[in-house]
């Protein structure tokens, strides 16, 4: 054996050393630490060590399978059983992955945001660096900072989400009091002062209160929360009509006219609401967005309701009765 | 936009409340801190001692921070329940999210220098896609017989302690009492079953 080998047969003992403390109530981190700094080649060395424990751990049933039943374990087969669940082991791998998927929060503050935003009658493609798009609806706003987890701030209006799949990185939307994690999916964002509504058409996403837990949206699911109450529901839809406002269409199936005047709010320029009686009226149809003037009128036609404008706003009423 | 309410198709859902799910995660906090000490707390109270041994971990203060982070947002959010050792527990998931980093900078520097799946790059030479391929899979089963093979040809004592820790999921206590030797026993006995696997699989 060469000196060198010898030098390295040290450091991999004394890295496997090292390592194999890491679960004692006596660990000295402090001198582990001095090791690790002692000489680059420690932490090459350690490095190595803990991925092939983790592999073993990641693949211990197909090594079980392939090992002859362990002799100790021959009349004791319900402790083989047993799953050692600390945070070494399963829950770790499990964390380790969710922290991947986790946004960056309370980051950071340097880091720089660059704002969007379009006027009634344009909309606009935005490309990420890592090949995401996002395409801002009229009258929509939103900050963007293009960074190795791109972070993104809705701040009003609506956004189709193209994002790409990148496991090494996570990629956030803040919207109000609600973080959208996404790890490659398309989606809908539209968001008021009221109402928070994502829809998937591919993929799925994580919708959480900041700090929250989170509810797992599919595709093919929408979810829509209430500011106010926090009040969430998660419905149906079809995947295939997400975003349809991209093709200048809003297609609504058994929708509430509450939501519907969400969207008008945003192509009509002006503050669009339901009176409250109506305000659970079901749409189905499909509105065409145009310029947005036609809009009200396309409702009027669809629904037993009528415009009344004041101020500056467009209420909605019901047209018999009333 | 496209929406449908459906009564009929809708689950209603525990709300996920700005309010309600900042409460939740206290209360989580609180139990902790009854259980295990406070994990955050005590992460507050030894971060720099934290930041020091993860920059010895990585070679990199600004990546320790990055970890320091990382753990912080892990305990913050996470449902752990108490823990014996809270300071040792965070250098645990500290160690756990650079391995983590470790292996994925690995996984990016393979795909850059172009010794990227076969089958992967049939696909179009774009080796984005992680699920894993056919071609995977089969390196899977051989990879798990290679290292079966290496774990049988342990020297004895330290592969039957490797097996029962490892394989059959007992704690290091665990192995100890059924074994009737020490902890440190246990432990030097793994250490040498990995320093031995190391060198088979070089």
């Amino acid at each position: 054996m060469t000196h060198a080998e010898q030098q390295q047969g040290r450091i991999d003992t004394a890295a496997a050393d090292w390592h194999a403390q890491l679960e004692s109530p006596d660990m000295d981190w402090e001198a582990f630490g001095a090791w690790l700094d002692a000489d680059p080649a420690h932490r090459v060395a350690y490095d190595a060590i803990a991925l092939l424990d983790a592999e073993i751990e990641g693949r211990r049933d197909a090594i079980t399978a392939s090992l002859p039943a362990n002799d100790v374990c021959d009349d004791q087969t319900t402790v083989g059983q047993r799953r050692r669940w600390w945070i070494g082991g399963g829950i770790a791998t499990a964390a380790a992955i969710a922290i991947l998927l986790m946004p960056k929060m309370a980051t950071v503050p340097t880091e720089t945001m660059v704002a969007y935003s379009t006027g009634p009658a344009q909309t606009q493609m935005i490309d990420l660096k890592d090949g995401s798009h996002i395409l801002l609806d009229r009258n929509s706003r939103l900050a963007l900072s293009d960074s190795q987890s791109p972070r993104i701030e809705m701040q009003s209006g609506t956004a189709y989400f193209d994002v790409r799949h990148d496991p090494s990185r996570a990629f956030l939307v803040q919207a109000g009091g609600y973080e959208i994690r996404d790890i490659g999916t398309k989606f809908d964002l539209a968001m008021t002062p009221q109402r928070l509504g994502v829809a998937v058409s591919e993929g799925k996403l994580m919708v959480a209160p900041k700090d929250g837990a989170g509810t797992l949206i599919v595709a093919g699911e929408r979810i829509d929360v209430a500011a106010q109450t926090g009040e969430a529901q998660v419905s149906r839809i079809a995947a295939a009509s997400v975003g349809s406002w991209r093709k200048g269409q809003l297609i609504y199936q058994a929708t509430p006219l509450g939501l519907v005047a969400n969207d008008l709010t945003r192509y009509v320029g002006r503050p669009v609401t339901a009176d409250p009686s109506i305000g659970d009226l079901r749409v189905s149809g499909v509105l065409a967005i145009s310029d947005g003037a036609g809009l009200i009128q396309q409702i009027e036609a669809l629904l037993p309701v009528k415009a009344v404008e004041t101020g500056g706003s467009i209420h909605l009423v019901g047209s018999n009765g009333r | 936009m496209a929406r449908s309410g459906a009564a009929a198709n809708s689950r209603c859902l525990r709300a996920p409340n700005a309010k309600s799910g900042i409460e939740t995660r206290r209360s989580a906090v609180e139990e902790e801190n009854e259980g295990g000490g406070g994990l955050t707390a005590v992460l507050t109270a030894n971060r720099p001692q934290l930041i020091r041994f993860f920059t010895s971990r990585t070679g990199s203060l600004a990546e320790a921070e990055d970890v320091v982070q990382e753990i912080w947002l892990h305990v913050a959010r996470a449902d752990t329940g108490p823990v014996v050792s809270p300071l040792a527990y965070l250098h645990r998931v500290g160690l756990n999210i650079v391995l983590d980093r470790v292996r994925e900078r690995q996984r990016r520097m393979k795909r850059e220098q172009g010794w990227s799946d076969v089958a992967i790059e049939q696909r179009g030479g774009e080796a984005t896609d992680d699920s894993p391929s056919p071609h995977d899979i089969v390196d899977g089963r051989q990879r798990a017989r290679q290292l079966a093979t290496a774990i049988e040809a342990l020297p004895p004592g330290a592969g039957r302690v490797f097996r029962r820790h490892k394989l059959d999921g007992l704690s290091h206590s665990e192995v100890a009492a059924e074994l009737g030797i020490s902890r440190s026993a246990v432990e030097k006995h793994i250490a040498v079953a990995l320093r031995y696997l190391r060198a088979a699989l070089e």
